[in-house]
């Protein structure tokens, strides 16, 4: 009697198990859309059904980059290879779920590095080994280690596949659409919301002073006219206190050669040099770091940004 | 005495003979002993495949052994590294890129003509999944070559297969980590065989970070003190005193995740060779390295080896 019931329960606890484990497959499945079969472009075959890697996973997958991932709002990726016909020559698309369209835009914001642009997806970059785009609440990678003018046709060929299995677009995140666009370098602009994407974009101070993480959100743009160019950082915190005190926190590390406590202005200089100016409004601080200095169209750049930078997420 | 930027030393080496003359009159200057960094090149090989491509680069890498160690022949080049008893381990790197195949058969074909026996070399990395998307075949006890990973299964950072590796524990930086049993126990020898990665989270990967696909549990160490990190793993008894030689597959160029020169990088000092590393990264970039490496200083900061422009001899060699 008592066997049994040590049995029956036994039983239980793996039929939960077992549920509980298809159901963390089944959800996972579902996050991506459909991959390219065997008959959507002949010259190729899955040589897999694709491997998951979710959350904190991710590290599996790319130990070095697993913690900018996981900045963003990051959900799996699934990667799957296809070998060609022919020869060992092989295809990977790498598809990055993300939690939404404003999280897959900047993933591809901060990986975009020179590329052609061509017109998939909602936007998209091509090397000759790579395909990447987004679309929707995805980013997507196409990749191969063959650059023969056949394998570009049949990387185009599987990224177009992909593109079209993803049905929805997604929008860009607001904040990035607020961007003032005179002089803007569109190619440059990246969202972010962590300190590791920061310090991929500026060296003037370390990401944990500002205090970024899931909760600020930031873009980076630059902007060029003539020969004379600058970058521009705007980073939005969730309330003006918080601004505030990372601006005094700013202040006292970079030492400031200029500093105008009353229009929560700083300028910072390195050698001499002009290296960036910092402003805080409500609850936004703002770098303007000059590339090429002309110092008229650098200030009044600064104005004209400041005044016409509206993005949703400033308190008023 | 370092006049120029990292990146316009690597520009100016090796891309332009003022650079060398230059170099050489700094020299003059300089008491300091020098670190040999060999950069072999052959700007036919992007167009290789297959036999043709592991032909091209064994011949590059054993001009740059012989260049680095100034040997009579590759035999005797080969001979001041390989140990008596124990296997010898390439540790290639298959993480988002891959080291060429044809780059690890050759440093290990190469091996084998000098009279090591075949089955004492073993082509390693994190684990068979990730030899296996890096195009290499597993062969686990079979005759030849060894290929195989410290783990079967795919690589979950922190590792199930917990008999691949070391009983012993290492502390870094406060974490207990324990490395692989190829490198902790079978190996005598490692050779790494990096690429040049950009990574967002310190700049670059190559060297140095590559160590990292030989412990069990690497997450542990990421976060704010991943630059440290690195750092320490690369000076964990006994990575450091069995890793004697690095050769960097820069053999194509597939973009920022696998920077190429038409060539390959040989140094006995990981340091020294991942600050060439940085500087090729940046000359692709166009721009210096966000966020900037800063474990290669760390590395150099623990006597890991040297990141003084001045003290890196950078030899280039053009193979046809």
């Amino acid at each position: 009697m008592c066997h049994k019931r040590l049995g029956l329960i036994i039983a239980i606890c793996l039929i939960l198990f077992m549920h509980c484990q298809s159901n963390k497959n089944i959800v996972s499945q579902d996050l991506f859309p459909k991959f390219p079969d065997g008959g959507d472009v002949p010259e190729f075959f899955p040589i897999n059904d694709g491997y998951l890697f979710s959350g904190r996973e991710i590290f599996a997958y790319i130990d070095g980059d697993g913690e900018v991932v996981l900045e963003y709002k990051f959900r799996a990726v699934k990667a799957r290879e296809y070998r060609f016909r022919d020869s060992n020559q092989s295809i990977n698309i790498d598809v990055y779920a993300m939690d939404g369209p404003e999280e897959a835009f900047g993933l591809f914001s901060l990986y975009r590095s020179g590329g052609e642009a061509v017109n998939l997806g909602n936007e998209a970059v091509m090397d000759p080994y790579q395909i990447m785009f987004w679309k929707g609440k995805y980013l997507v990678k196409v990749s191969t280690y063959d650059n023969s003018s056949e394998m570009q046709a049949s990387l185009e060929k599987m990224a177009r596949l992909m593109a079209d299995n993803i049905t929805d677009n997604g929008k860009r995140p607001r904040m990035v659409e607020a961007l003032p666009n005179d002089f803007l370098d569109k190619s440059s602009i990246t969202y972010f919301h962590g300190p590791l994407a920061f310090q991929n974009r500026c060296s003037l101070l370390k990401g944990d002073v500002l205090r970024l993480g899931s909760e600020t959100e930031a873009v980076y743009a630059c902007y060029k006219k003539d020969d004379a160019s600058l970058e521009v950082i705007a980073i939005s915190y969730p309330s003006e206190r918080v601004a505030r005190e990372v601006w005094q926190a700013a202040v006292s590390v970079l030492n400031p050669s200029i500093l105008d406590t009353e229009n929560w202005r700083m300028q910072v200089s390195q050698g001499g040099v002009l290296s960036g100016i910092i402003i805080k409004r409500k609850n936004m601080i703002y770098f303007f770091l000059p590339l090429v200095l002309k110092e008229q169209f650098f200030l009044n750049f600064i104005d004209h940004f400041i005044k016409t930078f509206a993005p949703a997420n400033y308190i008023n | 005495m370092s006049k120029w930027t990292r990146r316009e030393f690597i520009r100016g080496v090796l891309y332009t003979g003022l650079g060398a003359r230059l170099s050489d009159f700094y020299d003059q200057l300089n008491t300091h002993p020098k670190v040999p960094v060999v950069v072999a090149r052959n700007e036919k090989i992007k167009n290789l495949r297959d036999q043709d491509l592991k032909k091209a680069c064994r011949k590059m890498i054993e001009e740059a052994l012989l260049a680095l160690s100034g040997a009579k022949n590759v035999k005797e080049a080969w001979e001041a590294y390989l140990p008596g008893k124990g296997h010898v381990g390439l540790k290639v790197n298959n993480e988002r890129t891959r080291t060429e195949r044809q780059v690890a058969e050759a440093v290990a074909e190469s091996i084998v003509a000098a009279g090591f026996p075949a089955e004492r070399i073993i082509i390693f990395d994190r684990s068979d999944f990730d030899l296996r998307l890096g195009g290499y075949e597993i062969n686990r006890g079979g005759k030849g070559i060894q290929c195989y990973g410290l783990c079967r299964d795919e690589w979950h950072g922190a590792t199930w297969e917990i008999e691949n590796f070391s009983r012993q524990t290492y502390k870094v930086n406060g974490q207990s980590i324990r490395i692989g049993k190829i490198v902790a126990e079978l190996c005598q020898l490692i050779i790494n065989l990096p690429v040049i990665k950009r990574v967002r989270v310190v700049g670059i990967s190559c060297a140095l970070k590559n160590h990292f696909g030989s412990i069990d549990n690497p997450i542990s160490l990421h976060g704010a003190d991943l630059n440290k990190n690195i750092a320490l793993v690369a000076a964990l008894e006994p990575i450091r005193s069995k890793t004697k030689l690095t050769i960097c597959d820069a053999v194509k160029n597939y973009g920022e995740h696998h920077v190429g020169i038409d060539g390959i990088i040989v140094s006995k000092d990981q340091v020294a060779l991942d600050y060439v590393a940085a500087g090729i990264m940046e000359d692709y970039l166009g721009s210096n390295l966000k966020p900037p490496a800063t474990f290669i200083q760390e590395a150099a900061k623990i006597g890991l080896g040297t990141d003084k422009q001045e003290e890196i001899e950078l030899k280039n060699i053009y193979v046809s």
